[in-house]
């Protein structure tokens, strides 16, 4: 699997979202596109556009932009 | 170069990991052609700053010029990556967080804070060993940069709930080393070690029966109000422990400076430990609590 990083502009963001299907509502919470549900991390907290820092595909696994969020990730995120 | 070039270089090139400019709608002023990517610690400013100067020696770097467009309608050129996406051949990560991973992975390389994780590495839970290590970089960016750590200590306040903080608190004080180690050898002399260990840990965290933080919107009464319930409870489950350790940083230190005299009138056995380090009080003060006027 390939890392894509890119830079943590609002736009950027906005971007990388729109390609997995995801968007933003009125109060600033990542939502599916398709349904409005809003996405949530692995354990179970919504995610903000602010917090977003990355997801990994298939079973879709979203990620913050905190140490602990990042450290369970970091064989992955690793470059 | 075209949209559809640029994703081609992108999903053809053989890097596992490589970086997108996102520039969009009419946003094409200052499109830069490669990358290097820097990060560099002004100690004497107390900064981390991440610059991003443009050069030609970095490969892997593509800049995406992406028309305007609403997240419900994909412009076509972007569908090869939204289909490389589904077949799980792409992850995204933001840059500036992979940066800090890549920080911490270094940090953990010196022997001392390796020796220390690889202890724990089989003994902890996953997510409690992923807080230590949280707990032991964030004091290492206390000691050398504070506005980072002041950063990353905002994301963390966040994102996490207060047990997480606790664990992380408890590794930054470096009870790991001090306490939980021992008492991990300690109960390698019983049966079912390690889940006696557990339950333990769990139980500790969940009573933080040694140890109180000590928060700069603490006022004086609820430091001793934390620290005599601990009291009452320690002696009332027969806690083998005699200390408490009250800790305080920067801030927090002005008010546990003016609990100490009301302390001492309850505890007289106190011992007061106060340091500076990278410019930051710090203050651990040791009270034997068992020897106290709460009853008098």
């Amino acid at each position: 699997m390939k890392t894509i990083t890119f830079e943590s502009s609002e736009n950027a963001k906005r971007v990388i979202l729109a390609l997995i299907g995801k968007k933003v509502d009125e109060d600033g919470y990542v939502v599916e596109i398709s349904s409005g549900d809003r996405v949530v991390t692995p354990h179970n907290e919504e995610l903000t556009l602010e917090n977003f820092a990355g997801v990994r595909p298939g079973s879709e696994v979203f990620f913050t932009n905190d140490l602990p969020s990042l450290l369970e990730q970091a064989e992955f995120i690793k470059v | 170069m075209s949209i559809l070039d640029t994703i081609g270089g992108i999903l053809s090139n053989a890097a596992s990991s490589l970086h997108i400019h996102i520039l969009s709608g009419n946003n094409t002023s200052n499109s830069p052609k490669t990358i290097n990517k820097q990060k560099v610690v002004d100690k004497s400013r107390d900064k981390t700053v991440t610059s991003i100067k443009i050069d030609n020696s970095v490969k892997n770097f593509y800049v995406l010029q992406v028309p305007s467009f609403t997240a419900c309608e994909i412009p076509s050129e972007l569908a090869p990556l939204v289909s490389e996406y589904n077949k799980k051949g792409i992850a995204y990560v933001a840059f500036e967080q992979q940066q800090e991973v890549t920080d911490v992975l270094t940090f953990e390389q010196d022997q001392h804070i390796n020796g220390l994780l690889k202890f724990f590495k089989d003994k902890l839970i996953p997510r409690d060993y992923v807080l230590l290590r949280t707990g032991l970089y964030l004091k290492h960016l206390r000691d050398n940069n504070q506005e980072e750590a002041r950063k990353q200590w905002k994301r963390i306040k966040l994102n996490n709930t207060t047990r997480d903080r606790r664990v992380i608190n408890l590794a930054g004080a470096d009870y790991f080393n001090t306490y939980f180690r021992p008492l991990y050898k300690e109960l390698q002399k019983e049966k079912n070690c390690l889940s006696n260990f557990r339950k333990q840990f769990d139980d500790i965290i969940d009573d933080m029966h040694f140890v109180v933080f000590v928060g700069a919107d603490m006022s004086v009464g609820e430091i001793i109000r934390e620290l005599t319930e601990k009291t009452s409870k320690n002696i009332r489950y027969g806690i083998k422990d005699d200390i408490i350790y009250i800790h305080a940083a920067g801030n927090s230190t002005v008010i546990l400076e003016k609990s100490i005299e009301e302390l001492r009138l309850i505890f007289p056995d106190i011992k007061v430990k106060r340091n500076i380090r990278s410019g930051k009080k710090l203050i651990k003060v040791s009270v034997w609590y068992r020897i106290n006027k709460l009853d008098k």
